[in-house]
């Protein structure tokens, strides 16, 4: 059972409802267990589109979508809403964070609206102090407030808060674009040792080619989406 | 639900200047709210305890709400006199049980005198029939004593037998009796009523130091105070009479027995009809006071929604964070209910603490025998609720504005 598909796709497509235009019509894919995908794309491909379908907060026009084994497609808002509660966790490119929280606060969060994360975490306390020094954060910026961090702490952070809880599905839409060479390496690094520690799967997207050898499996995301075509 | 106090109470922090106006504002409307019905009502149960079972005034003709508040509350224009016989014929008629003289119009300092009989305390009711107590002695026994009220004898640290003098007329043209020496000879207790800033003395001296006073102007008769009281110089005018009668079914046969009564024009008014008119006047202002505090109040809440909306652009990326964490239509709304509650509730605490304590300094500095409660009522409780509740319901304005974003901008704010 360890080859389980953790996301399948048969069909999704998807316009803005202003516009004409048919923005993502995905063709059939799937993602297995620890099979971590990197798709990436040139700006205005549709990637961050692709992932808010998949997040539940964009509804698509059309689609068959299958995810953890639930029939996504057909689960109603306020079900997609607690889904990704519990199975997500998500890193954007930048502005991760809730400026008026300490980082603490910001990292619990995401265990304040899903009670199955909170059920993972046996010591909250404890949980963050080991994500933060995984993580290369000095336990010093604990109760920092987030918005006195650096981009690099701040994507950092993110991710402390991606991963609690051991959600299943880690999204992350282009969580390096702010970052410098050195600052992306290691971010890659401890992002990946984390990601494989608690066996996540990893969804990345990005525009950014050369991140593909951090991955088994990239996919271009023009040729993924028919409509680009 | 720990999570979204949790959230509002950092994000109301965060934007710490736009929430202390919006409170300030509820604040502003709840003291005008409150404060307007607190002394409205106050002033309706001072007028309405002030007298109590007089069933008729006697005075010279004017209108009833005149001669009530210039005998009773010692307020307007002074009327026109009555003839001492008048009530010397009416306390002889068969039905009549008690007739009480009165005369106003002189002053102590800044303070009421009256002059009157000692009949007064003892058949001068007020509130639900209460009787005129003294604190310390009791009525006239000599010819030059007084008897003061409770307030009066507070602020001027006035002491049982001490001497006063008087004064013919009030305000600026009073002039002090310094020649005639008065002897406190009791000190009511407090009441609540006009009574509390009067002193009292007897008609027939206030009849004798008059005597020295002819058209207007001083005149010493070089008399000592113990001649002018062996004198026996009988009252000849007052300003009205209080009347009790034997059997209330006849207050109408005995008001237009007195209407036209011989030898004089008077006008009978029943206390209790004045009292009405009273109450139907101070009515109308309270409603209509009332209607413009709830206006206030109404764009104090408007104020407080467009602030939440002004805000709302600020808060894009807050918003879209939480709802990829995973919150819902449900908490988005219970975010803003939340920050309204928090908002108007703490209006409201702040209100209620303020308009106490003005309310308290009030009666510190300025002693008015209207008693006002210093504490909400079950009326006002119940408009303090339906405010809380109708800025809850009001906050859905900007929660839908602010899901309608989310939906929007999705996981990235592109701003
Ligand atoms: N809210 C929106 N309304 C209309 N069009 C949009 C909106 N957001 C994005 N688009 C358009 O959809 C396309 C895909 O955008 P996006 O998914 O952000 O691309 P990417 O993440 O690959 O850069 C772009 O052409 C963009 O202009
Ligand atoms: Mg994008």
């Amino acid at each position: 059972m360890q080859t389980k598909n953790i996301i399948e796709i048969a069909s999704c497509v998807f316009k803005y409802p202003q516009s004409q235009r048919i923005i993502l019509d995905i063709n059939p894919f799937h993602v297995r267990s620890g099979g971590h995908l990197f798709l990436h794309g040139k700006s205005g491909s549709g990637k961050t589109t692709f992932l808010n379908i998949l997040c539940g907060i964009t509804e698509p026009l059309q689609s068959n979508i299958k995810i953890l084994e639930t029939d996504f497609s057909n689960l109603t808002p306020s079900q997609k809403d607690r889904f990704r509660a519990d199975n997500y966790g998500t890193i954007f490119q930048q502005f991760n964070l809730l400026p008026y929280l300490s980082v603490k606060e910001n990292i619990a969060l995401s265990c304040g609206f899903s009670k199955q994360k909170t059920y993972h975490v046996s010591d909250m306390e404890e949980e963050i102090e080991r994500l933060m020094s995984a993580l290369d954060l000095a336990s010093s910026l604990l109760n920092k407030q987030a918005m006195h961090l650096s981009v690099g702490e701040q994507q950092r952070v993110a991710v402390a808060r991606a991963l609690i809880g051991a959600p299943k599905i880690i999204i992350a839409d282009e969580p390096t674009s702010a970052l410098d060479s050195d600052a992306k390496e290691s971010f890659m690094k401890l992002l990946f040792a984390q990601i494989e520690a608690q066996g996540s799967t990893l969804l990345f997207v990005s525009h950014d080619k050369e991140l593909s050898s951090y991955f088994e499996t990239d996919y271009d995301f023009s040729k993924f989406n028919k409509a680009l075509s | 639900m720990k999570t979204l106090w949790l959230l509002t109470s950092k994000s109301i922090t965060n934007r710490r200047m736009a929430f202390t106006l919006s409170i300030i504002s509820i604040v502003i409307s709840v003291v005008l709210l409150l404060g307007i019905d607190r002394i409205t009502k106050a002033a309706k149960n001072h007028f309405l305890n002030t007298i109590n079972q007089t069933d008729l005034i006697a005075a010279a003709p004017e209108g009833s709400l005149d001669i009530l508040l210039n005998l009773i509350f010692h307020m307007g224009d002074p009327l026109k006199e009555v003839d001492y016989s008048s009530y010397q014929t009416i306390s002889k008629m068969d039905k009549v049980a008690w007739a009480v003289p009165l005369s106003v119009g002189d002053s102590f300092k800044s303070y009421d005198a009256v002059s009157t009989t000692n009949d007064y305390f003892k058949y001068y009711r007020y509130a639900s029939a209460k009787v005129l107590e003294f604190s310390q002695g009791g009525d006239f026994k000599d010819f030059y004593d007084v008897v003061v009220g409770s307030e009066v004898a507070k602020k001027l640290h006035l002491t049982l037998h001490e001497i006063i003098h008087l004064s013919h007329s009030s305000g600026e043209s009073a002039h002090t009796h310094a020649n005639r020496d008065f002897h406190i000879c009791g000190i009511l207790k407090s009441t609540g009523t006009p009574n509390d800033t009067s002193v009292f003395f007897q008609l027939k001296a206030d009849e004798a130091i008059h005597l020295e006073w002819q058209s207007g102007h001083f005149v010493d008769m070089h008399i000592s105070s113990e001649q002018l009281a062996k004198m026996n110089i009988q009252p000849k005018h007052i300003s009205g009479i209080l009347i009790g009668l034997k059997n209330r079914s006849n207050i109408l046969n005995i008001a237009d027995k007195l209407e036209h009564f011989k030898g004089e024009n008077l006008k009978a008014v029943i206390p209790a009809k004045a009292l009405s008119k009273l109450y139907v006047l101070l009515k109308n202002m309270q409603e209509i006071l009332t209607l413009i505090s709830s206006i206030v109040f109404v764009a104090a809440i408007f104020g407080m929604i467009a602030t939440m909306l002004a805000t709302l652009n600020d808060r894009r990326r807050e918003i879209a964070i939480l709802r990829t964490l995973g919150a819902t239509v449900k908490s988005i709304f219970t975010l803003f209910a939340l920050e309204a509650f928090i908002i108007v509730a703490s209006g409201i605490l702040l209100g209620n603490v303020l308009l106490t304590l003005l309310l308290i300094l009030n009666n510190l500095v300025f002693y008015t025998t209207v008693q006002i409660s210093y504490f909400p009522d079950i009326y006002e409780l119940s408009l303090l609720f339906i405010m809380l509740i109708s800025a809850i319901i009001v906050s859905v304005i900007p929660a839908l504005k602010s899901y309608k974003n989310s939906l929007q901008d999705g996981l990235m704010v592109k701003i």
